[in-house]
């Protein structure tokens, strides 16, 4: 089981790429913070030390790949998903090379998200 | 005036050579500048603008030596014709150190006229080959910069625009599971419709990335492919029925404004295995033009049903077709346009707007899965346009399964499938329980007598087509 109020850290450049997903799990009890970037969100992994990550690859400076790197190296239990609008093989070969433990593609369902999120956590 | 237009150095020991050498080539129209064979001669014959050079090398060959290799080593000359005019007692092998030069023999350098004429000429050719072909070299590498600039452009809008859906989809799909309240039935059907066109929009844009990708990693005349309307692009399990019924709730808006009724009977699914956005093409197009047609208040009606072929082939997919039929309560169509309707670019009524592509993308795509599109017309005189796609026989979902445990029995139905073996056709006449058995069915699972294990793992591998894509995708 989920433990009440697992804490997810989104993060995208694009702000709005993440509020419907940020709405939905905090209506199922979880707790949200927001990333505009790489670099912050690595702080923020460092300092509030999330449960989850969802990371959108497409960013200035600090890339998902490269913060997904950087997450595994700080905290390797936390589960990070990759979720991008990039769509070639070479994309989801990258981001499991880059640690990620999920990779899902732009658009989907936040259900689906939700459902992996939950099974991230409860494995 | 064979030299007409031509400069020309001649190289001389002495002023009185250079001028019995040059006569003749003025004579035939070239500007000649004469140099006498000294430590400058070099810096003058590399200056531009010579078109050939005259080497007036006497009884003295080794002399010109220096200046012949450094013709033939500087860039600025080495391409020039170079003419040696030796003393005609002089022994060739005294020539030979000077190099690929052209020798005519003094005291006949009227004969240098022609050859310096041909010389130039074919120089001139040459270099306007070489220009010709470094333009060309440079069209090219600009138009290959043009085409990855844009195909750059297109991954990234396609990219972002990928993005963009992805937001429309997760606000629709927060409101489809009412996270931001509840709502009506209604708005549950446009909130499905909204999430249903925004993933094909990026499907869309996907399609049209990759093909790009496939096409320029392509030589050219393999890419030379025809438009994506004219192939199946990706084969599913769709039901047509469905589709029909979603268009016509999408267009049902359309309709309404001019309170046209748009009845839809398509009750039951017709599956078949094709490109479910073609589909969508297809019958979104149909209904758009069925609606532009017919007048305020008129209807149009849409059928769509599974129709069986009288007499399908044995052990084949049979001849069993999805039908489609938009009927409208327009002006019809004349007899004589019924064909030419599927033409590019026809446009029956130039006062309703429209691009004249929409039927003939229609015939592209159902051609292109392997059906046909035909005009005729409606009873009372509107438009009535068909669609027959051919069923596949994994679309008979809803017909039994064949389960073939006799040996015996599972050699006679592998020979019907293939059509082969004398001691089948007794077996094969028509009427016969086999024969029949193969027709209606939608699968035949051949399984060893008594073996559960092989009759559940058949049956799982008989499990709907389209259940299993959706398993493998997620």
């Amino acid at each position: 089981m989920v433990r009440a109020g697992a804490h997810v850290l989104l993060v995208d450049d694009n702000p709005k790429a993440l509020e419907f997903l940020d709405v939905r799990l905090k209506a199922l009890g979880y707790r949200t913070t927001i990333a505009n970037n790489g670099e912050v969100a690595i702080a923020a992994v460092e300092r509030d030390k999330p449960d989850i990550v969802i990371l959108d690859v497409t960013m200035p400076e600090v890339n998902g790949y490269q913060a997904c790197r950087a997450i595994k190296r700080i905290s390797p239990k936390t589960p990070v998903i990759i979720l991008t609008a990039k769509a070639e093989p070479a994309d989801r070969f990258w981001a499991f090379e880059s640690g990620a433990d999920a990779f899902l593609n732009k658009p989907i369902d936040p259900a689906v998200v939700v459902e992996k999120v939950r099974g991230l956590l409860e494995s | 005036m064979i030299l007409s237009g031509t400069t020309l150095a001649v190289v001389a020991v002495d002023e009185a050579a250079c001028e019995r050498v040059a006569a003749p080539l003025r004579t035939a129209g070239a500007l000649v500048q004469c140099t006498i064979e000294q430590t400058d001669t070099l810096a003058t014959l590399s200056e531009p603008g010579f078109d050939a050079i005259v080497l007036d090398v006497g009884e003295q060959p080794e002399r010109f030596l220096p200046v012949a290799i450094a013709l033939r080593t500087d860039p600025r000359t080495r391409d020039l014709p170079v003419v040696a005019l030796p003393d005609p007692s002089l022994p060739s092998g005294r020539l030979a150190r000077l190099g690929a030069v052209h020798v005519i023999a003094q005291g006949d350098e009227g004969a240098s006229v022609p050859l310096l004429a041909d010389l130039i000429e074919s120089r001139r050719t040459a270099l306007a080959a070489i220009e010709y072909a470094r333009q060309q070299e440079e069209r090219m590498r600009a138009a290959g910069e043009r085409l990855t600039s844009m195909r750059t452009e297109a991954q990234t809008l396609a990219h972002d625009a990928r993005a963009l859906c992805g937001i429309v989809v997760g606000f629709a799909a927060n409101l489809r599971d009412e996270i931001a309240g509840p709502l009506e039935p209604t708005q549950h059907v446009h909130v499905a419709l909204i999430i249903d066109a925004a993933n094909d929009t990026a499907a869309l844009l996907e399609r049209f990335v990759t093909t790009a990708r496939a096409q320029a990693s392509l030589p050219e005349r393999m890419s030379s492919r025809p438009p994506p309307s004219r192939r199946v692009a990706r084969r599913t399990m769709v039901d047509f029925a469905e589709i029909v019924r979603t268009t016509a709730r999408l267009l049902g808006t359309m309709a309404a404004e001019k309170a046209i009724v748009l009845r839809v009977d398509a009750p039951h699914p017709v599956l078949l295995w094709g490109d479910s956005m073609q589909l969508k093409q297809v019958v979104t197009n149909l209904l758009v033009n069925a609606v532009k047609f017919t007048p305020r208040r008129g209807g149009v009606a849409v059928t769509v049903r599974s129709v069986n072929g009288s007499r399908p082939a044995v052990g084949r997919a049979g001849r069993s077709r999805a039908e489609l039929i938009v009927r409208d309560t327009g002006p019809g169509i004349p007899t004589e346009e019924r064909e030419r309707v599927f033409q590019r670019g026809v446009r029956l009524a130039l006062d309703v707007p429209g691009s004249g592509v929409g039927l003939a993308v229609v015939r592209e795509i159902v051609s292109a899965h392997s059906g046909s599109v035909r005009a005729g017309e409606a009873p009372g005189g509107g438009a009535e346009l068909t669609v027959e796609l051919p069923l596949d026989i994994r679309s008979r979902r809803e017909q039994p399964l064949l389960l073939v445990e006799e040996p015996a029995a599972a050699r006679k139905v592998f020979a019907a499938l293939r059509g082969q073996r004398d001691w089948t056709r007794e077996a094969l006449q028509a009427g016969s329980p086999l024969v029949a058995a193969l027709e209606t069915c939608r699968a035949v699972i051949v399984v060893p007598r008594g073996s559960r294990a092989s009759l559940d793992e058949a049956l799982e591998d008989a499990a709907p087509i389209s259940a299993r894509t959706s398993a493998e995708g997620s």
